[in-house]
């Protein structure tokens, strides 16, 4: 609203008599000319237009220029029988009387009407300044509502990275210790394998040797000697040893040699020492992942692989399997009999695409949406972190790539990480 | 400006003396009614003073008449230089055509001097007036009273804004008329850029100047 549409009183604006002259009060003094003895008095504007009027024109008359603000504005005309030092007088008196009557309302419109403006203009301007307030009031509350929003979203999100770093902490914690096992492991392991293989020609070489004494020495002793060997051979189950002993150390061999495997998946895996993105081969990842779960993996269930050719992709190979071990575990804990999960790779377009298939009870489509938010689990309470599949998903945007999940009609869910080989493939 | 009347060959000007509380801004007015000639200007109207301290505002009318019979009128107006008054300032400075700040030279005075030159220059704003453009005259008053800032400090601080600069005492009468004739002629100037007075109505600068601001005999 300007101000200049507020303002339709200016201070200083001309008035004319007729603005001026309140004709009442006017002809209450005419009235008393007339009284006092003469015939007649009329007040007249610049342009001789009569404004009041009373009693009747004589001969004689006087007349006097009536002012505003220094200026003849009109005049004030006097009849009288004759002329004289008495209609002077009179005619006199009644423009001294008038003067004062327009001089006072000049004042009071300046003053009042100036006054009234003001106060007009005081209230309309508070009315303003009132509304501004009240506007500027209302997006401070705005603001300060969506403020507490963002607060709570910004803690939320905080909490989500908190808990997230906390659990890659926990993993790169577990990595590393896994990794300086596995160094610690890697040299008892190597001499019992070497030991244990040294002992398998020991023992060949014993066993000959024992066999040699008894086809060639048994008959040589005497019967009585012969006969008391024969019993403690028997008592001692030496010929059960001899068959058993190969199985013996064949199995140890076995199992060390599993601890050896084992050990070097733990190791390539955990990629403890390696930093930053190198040319990865992500099937081989995929097979360390699944060694080291290796001891999840309930009886019965199978693990199918359709690996395809894929190109090595330059990226960080310990979160790429951060991202298959936690989808694969998540897809062994499943409860399906017999648990069947196919993990398929292979390349499309510009992408490595691996796909992880159960044949669980499948995800239904109102919580598909969350599966990937931190602290979303349905497992029982202290069973499931609920950071898995979130930590997966985290896993695999750092590595450039996406994951995704479908439901197909005949049952369980498909994971599918898709990971771009971009000008980044490595043959 | 109050009005212009092409027609009626009339213009009506307002000139407003804006200042703090008490600076002499009505003294100005009733020395100036005393001491201009009684032809060519009417009586000074009080409007509501109390105790010394105008309430509304004073008016003093002045007129001139050119030989081509165009008629000129000037209203010097004064505003209330108390804070409280803002409005009726406000309302005063509506239209105005040329300013007389009454600076206070009174040491202590200086802080409701810059005050009110900041009132002066908000209320102009709101008025929708140019303060750069709209002939502005300073008057450091009260020249006669002990403890004033010196002449020579005034114009240091006043100098670079150009601004005509009048020392006055207008209790006792001195450089009041100097003040209103310095802003009488930068609002003639001003005018006259704009109406083309001088061209269409044949007033002369010196002619006007010298009728409005003609002392008394």
């Amino acid at each position: 609203m300007s101000i200049d549409r507020k303002l339709d009183f200016i201070i200083g604006e001309d008035k004319n008599l007729a603005q001026l002259l309140e004709v009442s009060e006017a002809l209450m003094v005419l009235d008393g000319a007339v009284r006092a003895g003469a015939c007649g008095a009329e007040i007249i504007d610049s342009n001789r237009v009569l404004l009041a009027s009373c009693g009747v024109e004589s001969p004689f008359s006087a007349i006097r220029a009536i002012l505003v603000e220094g200026e003849p504005a009109g005049s004030v005309v006097v009849y009288a029988m004759d002329s004289g030092a008495r209609l002077e007088g009179i005619t006199d008196m009644l423009h001294v009387a008038l003067q004062t009557l327009i001089n006072g309302s000049m004042k009071r419109m300046l003053t009042s009407e100036a006054h009234t403006t003001i106060v007009n203009q005081s209230y309309d301007e508070l009315l303003e300044t009132n509304e501004k307030l009240s506007v500027s009031e209302r997006q401070y509350r705005e603001l300060a509502a969506s403020l507490e929003t963002k607060v709570q979203e910004r803690s939320e999100e905080l909490k989500r990275a908190y808990a997230i770093m906390l659990q890659k902490e926990k993993l790169a914690a577990i990595g590393g210790l896994a990794a300086g096992m596995a160094h610690e492991i890697n040299n008892p392991i190597g001499f019992v394998i070497s030991n244990l293989n040294t002992l398998t020609k020991y023992a060949t070489k014993l066993k000959e040797m024992l066999e040699f004494y008894r086809t060639n020495c048994e008959p040589a002793i005497p019967a009585e000697l012969a006969r008391q060997a024969e019993t403690r051979w028997r008592e001692l189950k030496i010929g059960y040893i001899f068959t058993d002993l190969d199985s013996l150390v064949k199995q140890s061999l076995d199992g060390a040699g599993r601890v050896q495997k084992l050990v070097a998946d733990m190791k390539g895996f955990s990629h403890v020492g390696e930093t930053g993105s190198v040319p990865t081969d992500i099937n081989l990842e995929l097979e360390q992942t699944l060694s080291v779960l290796c001891h999840e993996v309930q009886p019965g269930t199978v693990v199918e692989r359709n690996l395809g050719s894929i190109s090595k992709v330059r990226l960080n190979p310990a979160l790429l399997s951060q991202a298959f071990l936690q989808i694969i575990r998540n897809a062994l804990q499943l409860k399906a009999a017999p648990l069947k999960i196919t993990i398929s790779t292979g390349q499309q377009d510009d992408n490595a695409r691996i796909l992880i298939a159960d044949n669980g009870p499948g995800i239904p489509p109102d919580i598909r949406d969350y599966i990937f938010e931190p602290f979303f689990t349905t497992k029982d309470v202290g069973q499931g972190t609920g950071m898995g599949l979130s930590l997966a998903e985290q896993a695999v945007q750092a590595c450039g790539g996406k994951i995704s999940l479908t439901c197909p009609p005949e049952g369980g869910t498909v994971f599918i990480v898709t990971v771009p080989i971009g000008s980044n493939s490595h043959e | 400006m109050i009005e212009f009347d092409e027609q009626a060959k009339k213009l009506v000007v307002k000139l407003v003396y804006y200042g703090p509380a008490l600076s002499g801004k009505t003294t100005n007015l009733l020395c100036l009614h005393d001491q201009l000639c009684t032809e060519g200007r009417g009586d000074l109207m009080v409007l509501d003073t109390v105790d010394d301290r105008t309430i509304f505002f004073d008016l003093l009318p002045l007129f001139y008449v050119a030989p081509s019979g165009f008629r000129i009128k000037l209203k010097v107006f004064t505003v209330p230089g108390q804070v409280r008054h803002d409005a009726t300032r406000k309302a005063v400075l509506q239209r105005a055509d040329g300013i007389v700040f009454v600076a206070d030279s009174q040491k202590k005075q200086m802080g409701p001097n810059a005050e009110s030159f900041a009132n002066l220059e908000k209320n102009l704003a709101m008025v929708g007036l140019d303060i750069d453009k709209l002939p502005l005259v300073i008057q450091f008053n009260k020249r006669d009273v002990p403890d004033i800032i010196p002449e020579n400090e005034i114009q240091t601080t006043w100098e670079p804004t150009g601004l005509p600069l009048v020392m006055a005492s207008a209790l006792q009468g001195d450089g009041v008329l100097e003040t209103y004739r310095q802003l009488v002629a930068l609002t003639f100037d001003r005018l006259n850029a704009r109406l083309e007075l001088t061209a269409r109505f044949g007033v002369e600068r010196a002619d006007f100047v010298g009728s409005v601001t003609r002392i008394a005999g």
